[in-house]
């Protein structure tokens, strides 16, 4: 087979792996989009939301766990900084660890309010909490793959490092942006 | 450089990271799927002309049959057959070989994505074997009918009774395949922007790389909704949430906003790919160039930007503020304008042109003609809610949208093949069959087609499985018009035997393409060998001449070659 960087080609200014999360990205943003504005037509249509039975969220642990992943988002953009200089630095692993803080404790206050006897079927509210929180908790959870992955990546001394964390960075920023939104929609609302 | 090695069975049919093999993998998976949903239109077309009737090969047909019959015929004609036909299959075998380079950006990807395709299909198989028997929702899945009897109201039930229904999995077989398309969609969108022989800028891009290529991207903006939903209703049946549920508060109607949100862009996303390929084939048979470039391509990005505000047009009658119609009607006839231009554009290209009436050719003229004539004209009709609002939901909506969709895939498909057929396998299609297969088609479609018009305005209900409860369905000539339109159909399922047993033999048999360039063509593709070696070109092409430059005055012969110098 031929190796396609011998071939001289048309490139646009963006990386192959870049460009490809930049679409993924949209796709996800009208996936989010999709479930968003369910969330808030379904809320629109009640009278009281949430519903008065319904216990309430804990808004400000919560609150200081979103300051832990909005920091993470910093310390991915340090990193991207100095791999672009050239020398890759400990923010990815800062990086890392926060984010497995966020997931944990965000994880634990999930289940937690299980066991307060909040369950899918009770209420719509429940319904779209756990769809919305557990999506974007899966999506942390891809985040953090990807990063580990990219560890593994800088540690062989990959060729190819600023394409490619540039491209994990912009998902992490991704995840990292969606959370307030969701934060302010459904813990605030 | 290009060792083309034999490779065995399960390497080229499942490992091969060629866009070309994988191509053939996925048209084979689809022409699989196809045989299945063209069965079971046999099937139910026969009851409805010929009720109580045991039909040859499946027996009595029940109402759940029936039910059963048109949810999966509609499901694997516009999930797996459409949307699989002309984005993945298209995409693959074209894209990376008209821009000249050897494969996609990412081959691995690429493989990965008709492995997720190839289990999607075996989940939507599966689910005709479930314990309750295949989905008969209708195609469309509408809540509450699709949630079933899952959801708040029965605890009772355990998880497995849930999941192992056909609810579930065809819902799980259409999220994978979303997937595999939005890998497949990535990697093309990559490709083309990243792989680029040298010289071939933008708008020297082939019309059917740009059409795939915007085909696309409606696409990725579109589907993420649609999978939302899908995710939500599968929660609603096995989970027991309940978006879905108005009990709860919830709302059947989000379903149908998120579905047409995906659903009405996906006609186009349907749609453009097969517009390219007759671009192609209309300038090369007509040896002129194609009739305003830019024109096209900017009414087409027009187009796809309309095609995201016109989907409420399919909630005419679901209780929609009848202000909100009316924009809705006013988008949906504006989005007429720019096909239409493109349509006049191929006509133009065909004006005073040195016509040659070649198989492709008669593919192309055909979709052409029937698709503005009767599907996007009466097209029209429906997008005016006044009308719709009588012929919603008839045979009228059937006739319309095969007339749209029958044309573009069906006769676009086949267009492509005939035309690219001898450039990848290297052997020759049987023309006298090939134009039987074209007349059979072309004669038997309008038969089965046209009549359902007639039955759709005397007020026959889509969904109905017998027709004999309504004496004024049955006053004369209507049982005559299901008849004809059975018949009909029936005979152009079988000729596609002939186009089955054509491709089979030339296949394996058929003549040896001893050109490179028989049709004298100008996109890269014909200027390799046939078939082409892995990695598609001997020397990677620079290209100085744009895709269309036939009869260009200054040269003696009348096509320029993209890469002649």
């Amino acid at each position: 087979m031929v190796n396609s960087k011998q071939i001289e080609s048309n490139r646009s200014p963006v990386a192959g792996p870049v460009l490809a999360v930049i679409m993924a990205i949209i796709v996800e943003a009208m996936f989010f989009g999709g479930l968003i504005s369910a969330y808030v037509l379904a809320a629109a249509g009640q009278v009281e939301w949430p519903p008065a039975s319904q216990p309430r969220l804990p808004v400000s642990i919560t609150f200081t766990n979103m300051l832990v992943l909005l920091f993470s988002g910093w310390t991915m953009w340090q990193y991207l900084k100095s791999v672009k200089k050239g020398k890759p630095s400990n923010y990815l692993q800062i990086t890392i660890i926060l984010g497995f803080i966020f997931y944990l404790v965000q994880g634990y206050e999930w289940f937690r309010i299980l066991l307060f006897g909040v369950q899918t079927s009770h209420s719509l509210f429940a319904s779209f909490f756990y769809t919305l929180i557990g999506l974007h908790g899966f999506h942390v959870l891809i985040g953090l793959l990807l990063l580990i992955f990219l560890w593994r990546y800088q540690k062989k001394g990959g060729k190819n490092l600023y394409n490619y964390s540039l491209a994990v960075g912009l998902f992490w920023f991704f995840v990292v942006a969606l959370w307030p939104i969701l934060y302010n929609l459904i813990y605030l609302n | 450089m290009n060792t083309h090695k034999k490779h065995g069975f399960w390497h080229r049919y499942f490992f091969s990271l060629d866009h070309k093999d994988i191509g053939f993998q996925y048209m084979l998976t689809i022409f699989f799927m196809v045989s299945i949903g063209g069965f079971f239109a046999y099937v139910f077309r026969m009851h409805l002309a010929f009720p109580d009737m045991k039909v040859p090969l499946f027996g009595l047909v029940t109402n759940k049959d029936y039910n059963m019959l048109i949810t999966n015929h509609g499901l694997i004609m516009m999930m797996w057959l459409a949307l699989g036909m002309l984005l993945a299959v298209a995409g693959n075998f074209l894209i990376p070989i008209m821009i000249g380079t050897d494969d996609m950006a990412f081959p691995k990807l690429n493989k990965i994505s008709y492995w997720i395709f190839l289990l999607s299909v075996i989940l939507m198989i599966a689910s005709f074997f479930m314990p309750k028997g295949g989905l008969g929702v209708g195609w469309t899945l509408y809540p509450p009918l699709s949630v079933g009897d899952f959801g708040y109201n029965t605890p009772y039930k355990s998880f497995a009774d849930r999941f192992f229904t056909a609810n579930t999995f065809v819902l799980l077989a259409i999220a994978f395949e979303f997937t595999s398309l939005l890998m497949g969609g990535i990697n093309f969108f990559v490709t083309t922007l990243n792989k680029r022989a040298k010289g071939m800028s933008l708008l020297k891009m082939p019309m059917v790389v740009w059409m795939i290529n915007i085909a696309n991207l409606l696409f990725m903006f579109s589907v993420g909704p649609l999978v939302a939903g899908t995710f939500m209703l599968l929660l609603d049946i096995n989970v027991g949430t309940g978006f879905y549920d108005a009990y709860r508060g919830g709302d059947p109607l989000l379903w149908e906003h998120l579905f047409w949100f995906f659903g009405h862009p996906e006609v186009y996303v349907i749609l453009l790919p097969p517009l390219g390929i007759l671009a192609e084939i209309i300038s090369v048979n007509s040896r002129k160039p194609l009739f305003g470039y830019k024109f096209i391509l900017t009414l087409t990005l027009i187009a796809a930007v309309l095609s995201t505000m016109v989907w409420a047009h399919h909630q005419f009658v679901a209780g929609i503020d009848p202000r909100a119609a009316t924009v809705f009607s006013i988008f949906t006839i504006i989005i007429s304008l720019p096909f239409a231009g493109i349509i006049l554009a191929y006509i133009a290209t065909l004006w005073k042109g040195d016509l040659r009436f070649t198989l492709p050719m008669k593919w192309a003229l055909g979709a052409v003609a029937l698709f503005t004539l009767l599907g996007g004209f009466t097209g029209l009709h429906l997008g005016a809610s006044v009308f719709d609002i009588y012929a919603h939901d008839t045979s009228f909506v059937v006739a319309h949208f095969h007339y749209t969709l029958f044309p573009t895939v069906i006769f676009g498909s086949f267009a492509a093949i005939y035309f690219w057929f001898s450039k990848f396998s290297g052997r020759k299609l049987n023309q006298t069959l090939g134009n039987l297969h074209f007349w059979l088609t072309f004669i038997f479609f309008n038969g089965f087609a046209f009549p359902l018009f007639l039955l759709g305005l005397a007020g026959q209900h889509r969904r109905i499985a017998d027709y004999r409860q309504f004496e004024f369905l049955m006053q004369d000539p209507l049982p005559l018009y299901r008849k004809i339109a059975t018949i009909s159909a029936v005979i152009l399922i079988l000729s596609q035997f002939i186009f089955l047993f054509n491709f089979i033999w030339s296949l394996k048999r058929g003549k040896k393409e001893t050109e490179d360039n028989p049709w004298q063509a100008n996109t890269l593709e014909w200027q390799t060998s046939s078939p082409p070696p892995h990695g598609n070109f001997k020397v990677y092409p620079v290209v100085n001449y744009g895709p269309y430059e036939y009869n260009r005055p200054d040269k003696d012969k009348d096509f320029t070659p993209q890469n002649e110098i």
